[in-house]
């Protein structure tokens, strides 16, 4: 394993990797991997641990910089010392890498925010598999990055290619990430979450939709009752609590900032209960099937996860499969995976200013040694799944299979990579090289 | 090989002989010199006016063929949309003016031929809405977000353009259909990503490539709820014709500040608060111009708004209930307050209430061509508020040499930022008029446009974009990370005549 | 002579952004009748537009391009609507229509006026109206017992199309008597207004008829003119002060009804049928028939008009006393089409003698828009409009004259 400290450093790596060549696999978290690094015997790999410098957080353009090494961890209370929060995942796990959750399109938590797929990625350096060090958007000049007196912060471009998408979800595949520029948002002095309850997914799918498009919710996610259960319980003990929970919550939070807070809760609020009476639901502040449930979860949503055994494997093994799927059909992608695998559990996130949701599955298990045959589950799964209008955009090991079909944007994806990784030594096998 | 009968026969076989024409009356339509530039444009070998995705890509696949050139073109209002050598085949997508709304999933599918006139209200009747670029209502919303810039008047509670692209269908320099986002994988037009390496990135990047890396033929773009209320009442005939958005749930303040870092902190503050529909410093020869009804109108006023608004941020409120109004006003005064902004006169800042289309489509912009059609933008470029605003503020060092002396017209506080995502970003962009009645306008234009990439370069500011293919591709790429090297393998990998 | 040239600036000024080819935001309603410019929405090539035509005249003026006969048979297919040139106005100081007439005379000059063109030339010159129908019948269907008042002022223009449509004469008559209108008849002295000669190109001629025409006002001591037809009251207005110098007023009958029921002077029967109506804006009653002002000046840097220009814009044209008129009479609902106003859809019917399916298009894309809105009845108070608007399709779509409408609604005993 590969721990190169700086820019340069990797530029040699790769280079050299092109002289032997020898693949090169990219890791940044820290274990558990549960699906972006893989053990790959002809690559070698190279782990940006030693690259954890916080190289900028800026609190008037509301940004931070990071070397791919950052972890939630670390950063979420640096940024609150400057009044500012990330754009989380739902419980990310403490030693995940920032820069490599935001790479792989990995599922927000506050759609108001989301613009587009790659946010809150803004601009990133990168070394290609060429062994030329590029910057993206803003990033890239003028200058060199000392001389550039931009904030490096516009996430498009440079010129009329967007560069950075083709490092999104690639897996490393066309160039390894030096450091990232994220968005980050105003911490709030004030907030009320809301829980509401349901029996079906499409209820919580339709008010999402609806509170989404007014700008209404800050964190928002709807989780069934197996995975509310496994995620905020601290023990099995406490899963089986809060099972008790409604088939289907939806978890909403609004918040006030610097100027009147509370008078933006207070109408924030109103607009919630108001569309949750429309909808004939209920807006609660209270849970009580634990006691300070509410705090718990309001904290939780608000930090990474920093219990030692995460949630997912609890039980000691799991595996996932993740989607993307539009309002109109998410509902019905949930019900099915519901109904064919009814023992998982499922995470609703609503994503890009509510226009599109990821879906989340969870198949937890007991014996490790069974992973396979979970997996070739979900594999077909999927393809039922695809079928019914669930799009697989970020494809780990065999769904791969389902994406790349398509003759001609294989090609073209293949142009790219040759263009940027020669010869294919950035993380081999992955996706569709 | 050169444009022949046979060539003009093959086409013809494509879209039928009603809609092909090489008569040279007719061409004429697409070759006049326009006044921003200095000469005429090559005349095109014929117009041909496909109506699918499949003619485009068969028309494609002839020129390669024949080895001819080919463009696509809706408006004609960029200089991209003419001819730029002999044996050029013309493609006018006018026909293909499909559109659909998907109201539940808040996209609007999309094919060049429609128009913000049509695709605005239509988006309207759903309560949704999308950021109409400042091309006027005969501009294409498909190029607007696919194929060339777009900054537009509403970014601040929304994004540009390029932020709402989804799912992109086009005709590749070879005359393949490449589908991007959701709509490789046949998964719809809801997402903008196909699965990495994201295709997405050939389409656009700050602007669009204006068809160098294909033609679009159809796209979806993401739709917004609408903000204010849905109700447009109208008054009037043009050119004094009035749009209203009536109710409780709207107002416009604009406010007038003595120097732009002042404006700059009220923007942060503005987007901090998460208040406001629309925020904006805009520039004021543009303004003056939209309130006049004609150029010598326009000088009778230029004096009195340039002391009046020289510097104005103009602030739309739109909220979803009275009482989030009063909320959002009472932060907005708070913040012009701390920031010394004063809000300006009542009889003019009625005018923002008066023309709400100016929020919704853009209209009336077109009026900058009021001053003989000679116009050029600079500083056209996005990065953070701060950035943006120094960028501004560095354009008096440069300016005065050219205004002073006539070469252009202009003043040094006019130009526009115009923040996007709640101040996250802002665009940028400082329109100047210069003379087609001289004959040296032209290279004043020139000049000045050197003036202002000089003051970039000489601060490493990013005032504009590392953007086109050739020799000023290369010069500037070389600054921009080396742009210009990827550019160009882009550009061979994908198009076989690059 | 035709002269380009002092269209210059209007010729060279064109961006191509497209606004003289499509709705104001004002009006916009959807994806549908969002087109303005009637040549362009079928032939679909830009230059068949105003900003096409800029471009032709362009090369015209360069000698780049000579006229001929395909290019004449496209500048005469434009109806000549004016929309373009209010669209453009909107935001622009340039005469876009000015410079498609100017083209046009240009091509006359040149000799290439098209054979249906040079045959109405030739009636109208000969015969006095555009139909080349004996000038002594002109008032032939006048009752036997009509009077009219000889010393009166106001003269009522009947026009030509009196030879075809006299009952929308006869109904202007009734309302001017029921409203005490004191008027007179030029009888035989009453010849066409011109308005085609004008804007076909054939300026000699038009002027000739024009001059002749306004020393026969003059003669007769004519102060008002009021006219049942678009077309004349057109003319009147936009076209004759670019020939000589006038002193009279005119008026569209429409105008006069509509203050005449201001005052009361006009009463309505209350027994009418319910229907719902649409109301097309005739062009020349509409954005065309605002008074043109002779100007002549330096167009200098910036576009700055020394002297000073009065613009026409089409802000001032007759919109509202028809709807005023339609508001009035009970049972009539008026529902108006998304392209009204200043914003009115050409009827298409000046291009049916070069093309006939695109006028035939032109006035179907009409009736389109009026069934749309839910109108029974498409209203007008135009002869041209009339002929073009009035057929038979599948939008069971009756059309009927404004004119003609208010008379058969006046009450008898209302009559003054």
């Amino acid at each position: 394993m590969l721990f190169p400290e700086n820019t340069a450093q990797v530029q040699e790596i790769i280079r050299e990797a092109r002289k032997n060549g020898k693949g090169l696999v990219p890791l940044s978290s820290e274990p558990p991997h549960f699906h972006g690094a893989s053990e790959n015997a002809n690559a070698e790999t190279v782990c940006f641990s030693a690259m954890n410098r916080i190289m900028k957080i800026d609190r008037r353009s509301r940004y931070v910089r990071v070397e791919p090494g950052v972890t939630f961890g670390t950063l979420i209370p640096l940024l609150a010392e400057h009044g500012m929060r990330l754009n989380l995942p739902f419980l990310a796990r403490a030693g995940k890498s920032v820069t490599t959750s935001a790479l792989e399109r990995e599922a927000i938590l506050i759609p108001k925010y989301q613009y587009d797929y790659p946010d809150p990625l803004l601009t990133v350096e990168t070394v290609f598999g060429t062994g030329d060090v590029f910057r993206t958007g803003s990033a890239a000049g003028p200058g060199t990055y000392e001389q550039n007196k931009a904030d490096k912060v516009l996430p498009w471009g440079p010129g009329t290619i967007d560069y950075l998408r083709f490092l999104s979800a690639a897996q490393g595949t066309i160039g390894f990430v030096t450091w990232a520029t994220l968005k980050t948002e105003i911490l709030p002095s004030a907030s009320r979450l809301f829980f509401i309850a349901a029996d079906n997914v499409g209820q919580l799918n339709s008010l999402a939709n609806a509170l989404i498009r007014k700008r209404v919710p800050d964190e928002c996610i709807i989780l069934n009752r197996e995975n509310f259960a496994a995620a905020f319980a601290n023990d099995l003990a406490e899963e089986e609590k809060l099972r008790q929970c409604a088939p289907w919550v939806m978890l909403c939070r609004v918040c006030g900032f610097d100027r009147y807070p509370e008078e933006r809760v207070d109408i924030y609020s109103r607009y919630v209960r108001e569309a949750c009476a429309e909808a004939g639901l209920v807006a609660e502040t209270e849970y009580p099937l634990l006691p300070n449930l509410e705090e718990r979860i309001e904290n939780m949503l608000t930090d990474c996860d920093r219990r030692e055994t995460n949630w997912k494997l609890r039980l000691g093994a799991q595996k996932e499969l993740v989607m993307a799927a539009p309002p109109s059909k998410t509902a019905a992608i949930a019900e099915y995976i519901s109904q064919h695998l009814p023992q998982t559990g499922l995470s609703v996130q609503p994503q890009v200013q509510g226009r599109a949701f990821r879906i989340e599955c969870n198949l937890r298990f007991e014996n490790a040694g069974e992973a396979e045959k979970y997996e070739a589950a979900l594999f077909e799964l999927a393809k039922e799944l695809a079928a019914i209008g669930a799009y697989f955009d970020r494809p780990y090991g065999r769904l791969s299979e389902l994406v790349y079909t398509e003759p001609q944007s294989l090609d073209a994806v293949k142009r790219i990579k040759k263009i940027f990784d020669p010869d294919g030594i950035l993380n081999p096998g992955k996706l569709c090289f | 090989m050169s444009f022949s009968d046979q060539v003009y026969q093959e086409l013809a076989a494509v879209v039928g002989e009603r809609y092909i024409t090489r008569k040279d009356f007719i061409l004429a339509g697409n070759r006049a010199k326009t006044p921003e530039m200095p000469v005429a444009h090559p005349s095109a070998e014929c117009i041909v006016c496909p109506a699918t995705t499949e003619e485009v890509a068969e028309i494609v696949s002839i020129c390669l063929r024949h080895d001819l050139r080919y463009l696509a073109c809706v408006t004609g209002c960029i200089p991209s949309a003419y001819a730029s050598g002999p044996d050029t085949v013309f493609m006018h997508l006018k026909r293909m003016n499909h559109m659909e709304i998907n109201v539940e999933d808040r996209y609007a599918i999309i094919e060049p031929g429609v128009r913000h006139v049509q695709l605005y209200p239509e988006v309207r009747k759903h309560g949704l809405s999308y950021a109409a670029a400042a091309v006027g209502p005969g501009g294409s919303p498909l190029v607007t977000y696919a194929v060339t810039g777009g900054d537009n008047h509403v970014q601040y509670g929304a994004s540009r353009p390029c932020r709402y692209l989804l799912g992109v269908e086009m005709v590749t320099p070879e005359g393949e259909i490449l589908r991007t986002g959701s709509l490789q994988t046949d998964s719809g037009w809801f997402c903008a990503d196909s699965p990495g390496p994201s295709l997405r990135g050939l389409v656009r990047g700050y602007s669009g490539n204006n068809g160098k890396l294909g033609i679009i033929t159809k796209c979806a773009i993401a739709l917004d709820q609408c903000k204010g209320p849905a109700e447009i009442r109208r008054e009037g005939i043009s050119p004094h014709h009035k749009m209203f958005m009536d109710g409780d749930c709207s107002r416009v303040y604009v406010f007038n500040y003595e120097n732009i870092q002042d404006v700059c902190d009220a923007m942060l503050a503005l987007g901090e608060a998460e208040i406001a529909a629309t925020v904006q410093k805009y520039f004021y020869l543009p303004l003056t111009l939209m309130m006049t009804d004609s150029a010598n109108d326009f000088f009778k006023k230029w004096e009195y708004c340039k002391k009046t608004v020289p510097m104005p941020l103009v602030v739309h409120i739109a909220t979803q209930s009275p009482e989030e109004r009063e909320y959002e006003e009472k932060i907005l005064f708070d913040i012009v307050h701390e920031t010394k902004g004063t809000r300006i006169p009542r009889d003019l800042e009625m005018w923002w209430e008066e023309h709400m289309d100016y929020f919704m489509i853009v209209t009336r912009l077109q009026s900058v061509l009021r001053l003989g059609g000679s116009w050029f933008p600079c500083k056209a470029s996005a990065e953070s508020v701060q950035h943006m605003c120094d960028i501004g503020e560095s354009i008096s060092e440069f300016i005065y040499d050219f205004t002073d002396t006539g070469k252009i017209f202009d003043a040094p506080e006019n130009y526009q930022i115009i923040p996007m995502e709640y101040s996250h970003f802002a665009s940028s962009e400082l329109l100047f008029m210069w003379d087609r009645f001289n004959p040296d306008g032209f290279k004043n234009m020139m000049e000045f446009m050197a003036a202002s990439s000089a003051t970039d370069a000489k601060y490493f500011y990013h005032g504009s974009t590392s953007s086109g293919y050739g020799p000023s591709a290369e010069k500037k790429g070389k600054l921009y990370s080396n742009a210009h090297i990827w550019m160009e393998q882009i550009q061979k990998a994908f198009d076989p005549r690059a | 002579m035709a002269d380009l040239n002092k269209l210059r600036y209007t010729i060279e000024s064109c961006n191509h952004c497209g606004q003289c080819k499509w709705l104001l935001p004002g009006r916009m309603s959807g994806w549908d009748f969002a087109a303005m410019c009637p040549i362009h929405e079928y032939y679909l090539f830009d230059a068949y537009s105003g900003q096409g035509m800029l471009n032709i005249a362009g090369e015209i003026l360069s000698g780049k391009m000579s006229h001929h006969e395909d290019l004449a048979e496209m500048l005469y297919t434009c109806t000549a609507c004016g929309a373009c040139d209010i669209n453009c106005k909107n935001v622009r100081d340039m005469e876009v229509l000015d410079t498609i007439l100017e083209l046009r005379r240009d091509c006359a000059e040149a000799g290439y006026l098209p054979e249906v063109r040079k045959t109405e030339l030739e009636k109208v010159m000969n015969t006095h109206n555009i139909y080349g129908l004996p000038h002594e019948q002109r008032f032939s269907f006048l009752p036997e017992d009509f009077k009219d008042d000889p010393e009166a002022d106001t003269v009522l223009f009947a026009g030509c199309s009196a030879y075809r449509h006299p009952e929308t004469i006869l109904a202007a008559i009734k309302i001017l008597k029921a409203g005490g209108v004191k008027f007179r008849l030029l009888y035989e002295d009453e010849w066409c207004c011109g308005a085609s000669l004008w804007r076909m190109g054939a300026h000699k001629e038009a002027e000739e008829l024009i001059k002749r025409n306004v020393e026969t006002f003059r003669a007769k001591g004519v102060k008002t003119i009021i006219t049942a037809c678009a077309e004349c009251f057109g003319a009147f207005r936009g076209g004759y002060p670019r020939f000589v110098e006038t002193e009279f007023r005119t008026l569209h009958i429409t105008q006069v009804a509509a203050e005449l029921l201001q005052q009361g002077k006009l009463l309505l029967r209350d027994d009418g049928e319910d229907m719902t109506v649409t109301y097309h804006d005739p062009c020349m009653l509409g954005r065309l028939s605002e008074e043109y002002v002779h100007w002549d000046g330096e167009i200098q840097s910036w576009g700055v008009h020394v002297p000073e220009k009065e613009w026409r814009r089409g802000e001032f044209g007759v919109y509202e006393p028809p709807r005023e008129i339609l508001r009035a009479i009970p049972g009539v609902k008026l529902q108006e089409m998304v392209r009204s106003y200043e914003e009115a859809w050409c009827c298409g019917h000046k291009g049916a003698d070069i093309d006939g399916e695109f006028a035939a298009y032109t006035a179907g894309e009409r009736r389109r828009e009026a069934a749309s809105v839910g109108a029974e009845v498409i209203v007008s108070c135009c002869p041209f409009c009339r002929e073009a608007l009035d057929s038979k399709d599948d939008y069971n779509l009756k059309y009927m004259d404004l004119t003609e409408l208010l008379a058969d609604n006046l009450r008898e005993e209302g009559q003054v």
